[in-house]
């Protein structure tokens, strides 16, 4: 008894200390200039057009990035997973070199490899879905793994194949569909992170391309007030992305147990 | 065939440019590692010592933290609440970054909740203390806010895969639980602590937005002066951005190396006790 106590303890304590400062964000979000809480700052914010600009400009980054990680990772995942062993160990390998390359270093050796020639793209955004590709990559690797071994990917496309479909088509109807959720999944890591990135952003466009964060720095030196209103809506949009992975996290156990049986 | 775009997008986007750094940090006309001797100078020095400093202790103490709340979970065996509480780990770990520091620097700021609470309720001054966010302790304490997180997210399932007849067995021979935690638990979870501190060393240690939001320019951390050498904010000097580059790249290895040493050594654990009743 005594020591459920204890634990329950350690929670409420663990609970403070990780809401805290966020109760404390959004307090002081409404706080206005007199005593009474207000949603002005929200109100500045919204008919702001250098804050829907920036969020327009992230919006449309996280879908290239999304689309752009979809398309070059899931088929050489897929078909390392069912064919290759040797070579998906590789891919698993390789998709780790963000946790030994952080965004910093990665931003400083596209400043210089980027920087002369055919692919002088520094000071541009057309570098940024393929970094946030790449900083996204182990999660989405190892997302669509999780969902492969769920499933029985291979049979599936074997007999698909003796049945007379080619490997294309039988890729495009039965396991695209099959992977659907955990291309979701990992699509929507993918955009948490393409939403929030920051280094190699105001590190490679040396703030030419406004987007969430950049402005969230801006805002928050210039007005405070407007900018933890932005933090607020910022946690909000990732707090609905996990939210929306859950939801389709339990879609995905749901489905799997119907194919067992 | 189908991995010709994947294998192209990887040596474009990551290791050419990872070797050109390499490269580019000992070459200039000719090899030299005046550069790395520039970087073990004394300010960049000093960067380095900091960040390993802040690395350190918040890892350590995002361990110990996150160890505490997951046993606490795992003991008190309410399912609801462990999920609540992972799906709220899962957004804080990954939600470091700007809203953090933002949400830190009001809350501790002038008129922050913290500030006007400990004023109002223990007439305590934090100001008057020379308490600093942006100082090491100042980022150390912030950092714990998604250390702990993250430490809870790795370590509940290490938790829940030992095994009740190891409690059971350790109780029956006489151990009360404080003893069962210390001898049994603790060393057969060693691998995982170790692990959990690696990644949450690495985690720390490339640590950019949240340092640079909070600290700027008051806390000398690598990740920092490798932004200022890109922003120009000193005199550029590529080659010295390069070599302080290597040596993190060096630092982030090994502490991954040490996190795959983990995973082995709880694998060889795991292959010594098969077939007993201990399911490490």
């Amino acid at each position: 008894m005594f020591e459920k106590w204890i634990y329950r303890i350690v929670i409420v304590l663990f609970l403070t200390q990780v809401l805290v400062p966020f109760v404390g964000l959004v307090q002081f979000s409404i706080q206005g200039a007199g005593t009474t809480p207000t949603l002005s700052s929200f109100q500045q914010l919204i008919v702001n057009p250098l804050f829907s600009g920036s969020l327009l400009n992230s919006l449309f980054l996280a879908l290239c990035t999304v689309i752009l990680s979809i398309g070059i990772f899931t088929p050489p995942v897929w078909h390392a997973y069912l064919y290759a062993p040797k070579v998906l160990r590789v891919i698993e390998a390789v998709s780790f070199v963000p946790f030994v390359v952080p965004a910093v270093v990665l931003a400083l050796a596209y400043v210089q490899f980027f920087s002369s020639g055919l692919l002088n793209l520094v000071g541009t955004p057309y570098l940024l879905p393929f970094a946030f590709a790449l900083l996204g990559m182990p999660f989405y690797v190892q997302v669509l793994l999780n969902r492969l071994r769920h499933t029985d990917a291979l049979s599936l496309h074997e007999a698909a194949q003796s049945l007379g479909a080619t490997g294309v088509y039988a890729f495009m109807k039965i396991q695209l569909p099959l992977l659907r959720s955990g291309m979701i999944n990992g699509g929507l890591l993918i955009f948490t992170i393409s939403i929030g990135e920051f280094t190699i952003t105001q590190l490679t466009t040396g703030g030419s391309y406004n987007t969430l964060p950049l402005y969230l720095m801006i805002a928050f030196t210039n007005n405070p007030l407007e900018g933890s209103a932005m933090a607020v809506l910022t946690l909000v949009l990732a707090v609905m992305g996990v939210v929306a992975a859950l939801f389709f996290a339990s879609d995905k156990r749901r489905r799997v147990k119907g194919e067992r049986a | 065939m189908i991995y010709g775009p994947l294998f192209l997008f990887i040596s474009l986007f990551a290791l050419i440019p990872v070797a050109n750094v390499i490269a580019n940090s000992m070459w200039a006309r000719g090899l030299t590692f005046n550069f790395y001797g520039q970087s073990f100078s004394s300010q960049y020095l000093n960067a380095f010592i900091t960040t390993l400093k802040v690395a350190f202790w918040s890892g350590l103490i995002g361990l110990i933290g996150g160890a505490v709340v997951a046993l606490s979970l795992w003991r008190s065996k309410s399912t609801w609440v462990t999920t609540v509480i992972s799906a709220m780990s899962g957004v804080l770990a990954n939600f470091a970054g700007l809203p953090l520091a933002v949400a830190f620097m009001v809350t501790f700021g002038v008129s922050g909740l913290v500030t006007n609470a400990l004023q109002k309720f223990f007439h305590f001054n934090l100001s008057q203390t020379g308490f600093n966010l942006s100082s090491s302790v100042g980022l150390i304490l912030v950092y714990c806010a998604f250390q702990i997180p993250l430490a809870v997210l790795v370590l509940l399932p290490a938790y829940s895969s030992l095994s009740e007849d190891l409690e059971a067995a350790a109780l029956s021979l006489g151990c009360n639980v404080l003893e069962y935690f210390r001898r049994v638990l603790i060393p057969v979870l060693a691998p995982s602590f170790l692990g959990t501190f690696s990644l949450l060393f690495a985690n720390a240690f490339s640590a950019y937005v949240t340092a640079y939001a909070i600290a700027g320019g008051s806390v000398n951390l690598i990740p920092i002066q490798i932004g200022y050498l890109i922003n120009g904010n000193v005199s550029l000097n590529v080659g010295l951005g390069n070599a302080l580059a290597v040596e993190e790249m060096v630092v982030l290895s090994l502490s991954l190396s040490l996190f795959v040493l983990s995973l082995r050594m709880r694998k060889k654990r795991r292959q010594r006790v098969k077939g007993g009743a201990i399911n490490v």
